[in-house]
């Protein structure tokens, strides 16, 4: 495993530099060869949360078509972020503006992380099977995984059964007052798929997943607190086996000329650590052209908090954390995204993109029962928005991208 | 008690999945009225890239477990 783990950490500027060189050869392929299926997509991604945090992502995705039946992927994502690994909600992080380094965690307040997904796609007749090894490296986390599935289609083509199965080798090495702890983790995840189409307006399909996962799954970067705010050291179990159902409908429909589609999707959450969570994401998208759509989005998600997360600890329990993705807490998100194609004309130029698109999503984060008492506010330094309990926590999502078919 | 839930809760999952194969086998859509079910707002994802970043993403930046697919890969922190 060691050898495993070692070995994405030496690839990824390399990776950087051959898929750079991948793209800028495939930009230089004749317009001509735009009907070869392949496409190359650029996308770049800015956030910003109410708490001044923000993040960019540029990304790119390549597919490129080598035979009928051979494809070739390849995924890009970099990720600069501002107040990694912070002690979210620290008095003077984020809402005074404080630039300094997280004085407990000695964490980096900008932090890079960036991530190559090569692929390989099998697919005739129907039937698909696809191959994939994921990178990724941050200062102090790296993940490798390999990742197969395949699927088929039957019943005339409107049923398909997939697989897929991952496997990720994370190592976690924290930094600051936390180097030393921290270690490998293992995930096994498993899922199989259904999907039917109904009429010729609808789509169904669902999807259930497990996932076995081992090793050090901590975060000690937010460390649980006692009654007079003392930092206690995080323990959470040595294992997670987690399982998710979730059932989508995509519901077409005719408006005057064009096509407009609902797409409901829900998905159902449990793990032996006793969270359980449910989202409910509902776009509605529509034609406005001949080439261009909008959509609109809303999603709904609540979790409950693992069996052992609490605000504040006794410190005799067995397991205890601080981590806010163990706490309870419900979110709702809104967005809209409208993508076009360009002029027809600009397909005769090699280096002009043929489509574009511009998403905006918003999301605001309830975290009940944080802060909820004025005189605990002092000693609860450690939770997720930095705001009173009759405030909010919120953030704010744009992705801009362009397609070029190749 | 609550590796047993998790077990009963994939079981049902399982069994929703068996039961819809055996309920939708029966219904076909002739190849020629598949037009607009080929089309990318007609799709599970209407555009792969875009989900691909958010399932890497966005779970951290919620501070969610189970709200999306993504299981690994990097903490993000």
């Amino acid at each position: 495993m060691r050898l495993l783990l070692r070995m994405p950490v030496q690839l990824p500027g390399r990776a950087i530099g051959l898929s750079l060189l991948l793209s800028l050869l495939l930009a230089f392929t004749p317009a001509a060869a735009g009907e070869s299926g392949s496409v190359l997509q650029l996308k770049y991604e800015f956030f910003r949360d109410r708490n001044r945090a923000w993040n960019h992502t540029p990304a790119f995705s390549l597919r490129y078509a080598l035979q009928r039946v051979w494809t070739l992927g390849w995924e890009q994502e970099f990720d600069v972020v501002s107040g990694a690994s912070r002690r979210l909600g620290a008095s003077l992080d984020g809402k005074t503006q404080a630039i300094e380094p997280d004085a407990v965690t000695g964490a980096s307040k900008v932090e890079a992380r960036y991530s190559e997904n090569p692929s390989l796609t099998y697919s005739r007749d129907g039937k698909t099977i696809s191959g994939s090894l994921y990178a990724s490296r941050e200062s102090d986390y790296t993940s490798f995984s390999p990742a197969g599935s395949a699927s088929m289609d039957f019943n005339g083509r409107n049923t398909t059964v997939g697989i897929s199965y991952a496997e990720f080798f994370d190592a976690f090495q924290p930094k600051g007052a936390f180097a030393g702890e921290g270690g490998d983790k293992r995930i096994r995840t498993g899922a199989v798929t259904l999907a039917q189409s109904l009429t010729p307006l609808t789509l169904v399909a669902i999807t259930g997943t497990a996932s076995y996962a081992d090793g050090y799954l901590g975060h000690p970067y937010n460390p649980p607190i006692d009654a007079r705010g003392d930092l206690l050291a995080e323990r959470v179990p040595e294992s997670k086996t987690a399982a998710a159902l979730a059932a989508q409908i995509v519901q077409g429909f005719r408006l005057g000329e064009r096509l407009g589609s609902i797409n409901l999707d829900a998905r159902a959450y449990r793990d032996d650590w006793g969270l359980g969570s449910g989202t409910l994401d509902l776009k509605v998208s529509r034609y406005f052209s001949e080439t261009g759509y909008v959509r609109l989005r809303a999603r709904g998600y609540a979790q409950t908090g693992a069996a052992f997360a609490k605000d504040v600890y006794a410190g005799d329990e067995t397991f205890r954390t601080g981590d806010i993705r163990l706490s309870r807490f419900s979110s709702l998100l809104v967005g809209a995204k409208i993508a076009a194609g360009f002029p027809d004309s600009w397909s005769d130029h090699a280096f002009l993109p043929d489509r574009w698109d511009l998403k905006f999503d918003y999301l605001v984060r309830d975290t009940r029962g944080d802060l909820g008492d004025a005189s605990a506010t002092e000693s609860r330094g450690y939770h997720y928005q930095l705001y009173g309990s009759d405030e909010y926590y919120a953030q704010g999502v744009i992705l801009a991208g362009l397609a070029f078919d190749l | 008690m609550i590796r047993l839930s998790v077990a009963r809760f994939a079981s049902s999952a399982l069994c929703a999945l068996a039961a819809s194969l055996m309920l939708t086998a029966c219904a076909a859509v002739p190849q020629k009225d598949r037009e607009f079910l080929s089309d990318p707002i007609m799709q599970r994802q209407d555009d792969p890239l875009e989900s691909g970043i958010e399932s890497h993403d966005f779970p951290r930046r919620e501070g969610s477990t189970g709200g999306n697919s993504g299981s690994g890969g990097g903490c993000g922190c």
